[in-house]
């Protein structure tokens, strides 16, 4: 169970409004996962957004860059809203891990519904595509690849 | 005798007042209970957490700090910063390098960690995000950003040398 309480308090959400606010925290659930485990693979289908709460994940990147998420808030898994709906990184858990979890599904209900909440969540997911570009960037020719 | 003499006689009254007392109060108890449900719940989740920051050994708080280099004889040089690490991150670090000086520099994370199983070290993950926090493995700059690098101004000393 989330609280609308918990959401208010991620950075991610700090522009929301109380009633939508409301409606994710009635989609959202929390997850764990191990030191070590993969929370999705690059390449795979994307059916779920993830919110990081407590630990840390590296995103790795088919090309072999790679970038740490640290605690506060950070979305993982944009891609299960934005097509062809297939994750663009791997991401693996280096501590024991917390996530918020929502459905990509249950999110295009709501998105459907609001069209404001809509405009406001894919906003914030154009602004991660836009930091994390760079990251998905082919690698430089002196960098070794096995 | 009858009526109201006869509860007066009998405590009647301090009884009732008494069950009408203890049950408000067990109401009241409840109410309260179910406000905090949440909070008491979001608790429950984290309880894990809670118990480990509780029981977090004093030496691996310790080696989660950097410290300036004042003060220590190991930090001679003044642009070197001196980092002190448990004898089995000190190990792990120096697995980590071997294997960083076959994959070049700069070097890839994954390639690391998969190395790093492959050749059997205990908890690379772990390690790892612990060398990325003390900035002893550091991220390399424009278009190689998101490859990395050993931190060329830390110096490793062990935790356990030079203490009482």
């Amino acid at each position: 169970m989330v609280s609308t309480r918990e959401l208010k308090e991620m950075e991610f959400f700090k522009d929301f409004h109380e009633s939508e606010l409301s409606d994710l925290a009635s989609i959202a659930s929390h997850t764990r996962w191990k030191e070590g485990e993969t929370i999705f693979h690059a390449g795979t289908p994307a059916g779920t957004l993830y919110l990081l709460r407590v630990g840390t994940i590296l995103l790795c990147f088919p090309n072999g860059r790679s970038m740490p998420l640290r605690d506060g808030g950070h979305a993982i898994g944009w891609s299960s809203l934005v097509s062809p709906f297939r994750y663009t990184a791997t991401a693996v858990c280096l501590s024991e891990v917390r996530l918020y979890e929502f459905s990509g599904r249950e999110l295009y209900r709501l998105i459907q519904m609001n069209a404001a909440f809509g405009q406001k969540l894919m906003q914030k997911i154009a602004q991660i595509m836009e930091q994390r570009n760079h990251y998905r960037q082919g690698t430089p020719v002196n960098i070794r690849q096995e | 005798m009858y009526g109201l003499e006869a509860i007066s006689a009998a405590n009647g009254w301090t009884i009732a007042i008494s069950g009408v007392s203890i049950v408000f109060i067990g109401l009241l108890v409840l109410a309260a209970v179910m406000a905090n449900m949440e909070r008491i719940l979001a608790s429950w989740d984290r309880r894990g957490e809670l118990l480990k920051a509780f029981k977090q050994k004093p030496q691996e708080k310790q080696a989660q700090v950097r410290e300036a280099p004042q003060g220590h004889p190991e930090s001679q040089t003044p642009d070197k910063i001196s980092l002190r690490l448990s004898q089995e991150q000190i190990e792990v670090a120096d697995h980590f390098r071997l294997i960083t000086k076959r994959l070049g520099k700069p070097f890839p994370l994954p390639q690391l960690l998969e190395k790093a199983t492959e050749h059997g070290i205990s908890n690379p993950h772990r390690h790892l995000d612990t060398f990325l926090k003390l900035n002893l493995i550091v991220e390399d700059k424009d278009d190689r950003r998101g490859f990395y690098k050993w931190a060329s101004d830390v110096q490793v000393t062990n935790s356990k040398v030079g203490k009482p």
